[in-house]
């Protein structure tokens, strides 16, 4: 039994804010060049009337558009985006997102439930479906998010006031929705190698999202240093190398035709490969990246990195891709796989 | 599916008020009464709703997985656990023994510990909240008599247009960090009763077809968001005069913690011995009813 990635969807909000416009709105702007820093220049921002659950039904619809299954074939559907606004910031505890998507598209046989895993959100749903799937607990199901994470960014704006703030990641967020279905039918030339994940669990804190300490909205209060210190990196190419030698073949970047790493920065993203060709000694295939134009999409982020490229035809079947995980809690993940033929609008 | 519960624990001090250390408390405890070496505890699963601040990243299964001391940080060949949340209300029970089953099964994790825990995110005693503060934690692990443990899950939500319940915050406004909103429909209770009865009839006659079951031998663990809810489910299901977990009287609603609570006290009074057939009913807003066979190993 080998998994696949069945079909994919995603939305992009129209409206286009850059950087330098976010900044201009800052009572205090910063002191460093944060453009030049992350080399984000833009990302897409929500209208008033989006939120998790329109991008998150956007993204599944587009996602069963290209599905060879019907809404009512659905065995599951997760739901795995950090906001859960149903209503302008109207946050969601109970029902579940996935519940709402669930019925907005009238897939009654699935079952549903949502998970929270910060931006590691869509690849532990992937990775969930990917044991259940082998299980026979279902035979196919999607994982989704909308994922309308901008207000952090609108609170950053409104209350950073120090020259170092815990606040600065916020500014790097854009807002999307994404949703792949998974099903059991991979061949020798498509579909999902193994995922594999570890949280680190002893730097939770480093990285916290919740309603705003001092005023109004949700914010993200990240230890950036802490997070992208030298010893923290490094436990990303130490799992690489022992869940490949657990799995009996070494780490062979020569394997795979790209690397799709967590769309935190250009800053952070060059520094975890680095990490990884030092360790290895090795050149490492070309790294895949969206974020200069759509900024950290968070719990979608591989997903759109994905879509994008087969967008733009740069993805293509046959394509060997090595996904990597990199989220609060801290999390480390590791998907390896290969492309069928998806196609995205 | 062969997923066994090898430990339980509870957290009831009513004086805590902190979601992450109830569910640390009812961890330590199962970990403790299991034996085990923590490290071996591959997944940690964390199906609480309602936590401190309204936190919404990361996850707070890995507060937890801190607060257990169990791997930490890595080295080199270490041995690792991956921690997420799993939401479902009532029913978010039901879904990570689905979730840890399918993982244990794989032989990858040799344990996996789901851990739940509800408080308003004030972390303050609120009168109008419905939710008893407090935690429960229950270990699994994988055995290879497919008749022990869990067998087949069957989740239902109903298709009438109403959730029942539903419970939100306002996070454009002030405050929102100590806020929740829950409202509730008319009759929602009522409602809850009927749907669940109406799932535990279509599953007894599921199982019947499957297992060597009789209603009789049967007791039942269900959710308790009122009093003496799992009778008035076995009631409208035509199934009366089975054991039924009634602890609402004891804990009000514990919500998330409900199943794993009824287990450990039906357990630890003796009402669950070997070989004993268990019914677990998760039910809640949605509406949302999760139901499954337990064979106790």
């Amino acid at each position: 039994m080998k998994t696949r990635i069945e079909s994919l969807g995603a939305y992009l909000p129209v409206k286009e804010v850059s950087t330098s416009e976010l900044i201009s709105r800052m009572a205090m702007e910063p002191t460093f060049d944060l453009e030049k820093i992350t080399g984000i220049k833009k990302r897409r921002v929500r209208s008033e009337n989006e939120s998790t659950y329109t991008m998150a039904i956007e993204a599944a619809e587009d996602c069963l558009s290209h599905s060879t299954y019907k809404p009512e074939d659905i065995d599951i559907i997760i739901s795995a985006s950090i906001t859960r606004t149903k209503e302008a910031q109207m946050t969601y505890i109970e029902p579940p997102m996935s519940l709402f998507i669930k019925n907005h598209l009238g897939a009654h046989h699935a079952m549903n439930f949502d998970i929270t895993n910060a931006c590691a959100g869509m690849n532990t749903g992937a990775y969930i479906l990917n044991n259940m799937i082998k299980a026979g607990t279902v035979r196919r199901g999607m994982v989704v998010s909308g994922e309308c994470i901008t207000p952090i960014a609108d609170t950053a704006v409104r209350e950073i006031s120090e020259p170092i703030d815990d606040q600065f990641a916020s500014l790097t967020v854009g807002d999307s929705g994404a949703a792949f279905i998974m099903d059991g039918c991979g061949t020798d030339t498509e579909g999902i190698d193994f995922i594999e994940f570890m949280t680190t669990a002893g730097y939770s804190h480093m990285c916290l999202a919740m309603p705003s300490e001092t005023g109004a909205g949700i914010a993200m209060y990240t230890k950036v240093q802490a997070m992208h210190k030298k010893d923290l990196i490094h436990e990303i190419p130490l799992f690489i190398q022992d869940v490949f030698e657990k799995r009996g073949t070494p780490f062979d970047p020569a394997g795979f035709d790209y690397i799709i790493p967590h769309q935190v920065s250009i800053g952070a993203i060059k520094s975890y490969m680095k990490s990884v060709r030092e360790h290895f000694n090795t050149e490492l295939p070309d790294t895949l990246v969206v974020v200069e134009d759509l900024g950290n999409t968070s719990s979608t982020s591989h997903f759109v990195v994905m879509y994008t490229y087969l967008k733009n035809k740069q993805l293509k079947k046959g394509d060997r891709l090595f996904i990597l995980s990199t989220a609060s809690g801290l999390n480390v993940g590791l998907m390896s796989m290969t492309l069928g033929d998806l196609e995205v609008a | 599916m062969g997923v066994i519960i090898k430990a339980t624990g509870l957290s009831t001090e009513t004086a805590l008020h902190d979601s992450v250390e109830h569910a640390v408390r009812a961890g330590s405890a199962c970990i403790n009464a299991a034996g085990i070496d923590k490290r071996d505890i591959g997944l940690v699963l964390n199906i609480g709703i309602y936590r401190n601040d309204n936190i919404f990243e990361p996850a707070n299964a890995p507060f937890i997985q801190k607060g257990l001391g169990i791997n930490l940080a890595y080295s080199e060949k270490a041995k690792t656990s991956f921690s997420f949340d799993i939401l479902n209300g009532a029913c978010g029970f039901m879904n990570a023994v689905q979730v840890a089953g399918a993982v244990l099964g794989s032989k990858k994790v040799k344990y996996a510990l789901i851990v739940s825990s509800d408080v308003h995110p004030s972390r303050k005693k609120v009168a109008d909240f419905p939710y008893r503060n407090m935690g429960a934690a229950a270990l699994l692990e994988w055995s290879d008599d497919p008749l022990k443990g869990f067998q087949e899950i069957l989740s239902r939500t109903s298709r009438n247009g109403s959730y029942g319940q539903e419970a939100f915050v306002d996070t454009s406004l002030s405050g929102a960090r100590e806020q929740m909103n829950i409202r509730q429909s008319d009759k929602y209770f009522d409602h809850l009763i009927h749907f669940a009865a109406k799932t535990i009839t279509d599953l007894y006659d599921e199982y019947r077809s499957k297992h060597d079951i009789r209603l009789a031998d049967l007791t039942f663990l269900t959710s308790q968001p009122i009093r003496n809810f799992g009778n008035l489910v076995l009631q409208a299901a035509g199934m009366n005069g089975n054991p039924v977990s009634c602890l609402h009287d004891k804990y009000g609603n514990s919500h998330s913690s409900a199943l794993t609570m009824a287990y450990h006290e039906a357990k630890a009074s003796g009402q669950i011995k070997q070989g004993d057939q268990s019914v677990f009913i998760g039910a809640g807003d949605g509406l949302t009813v999760s139901a499954g066979l337990y064979i106790e190993p």
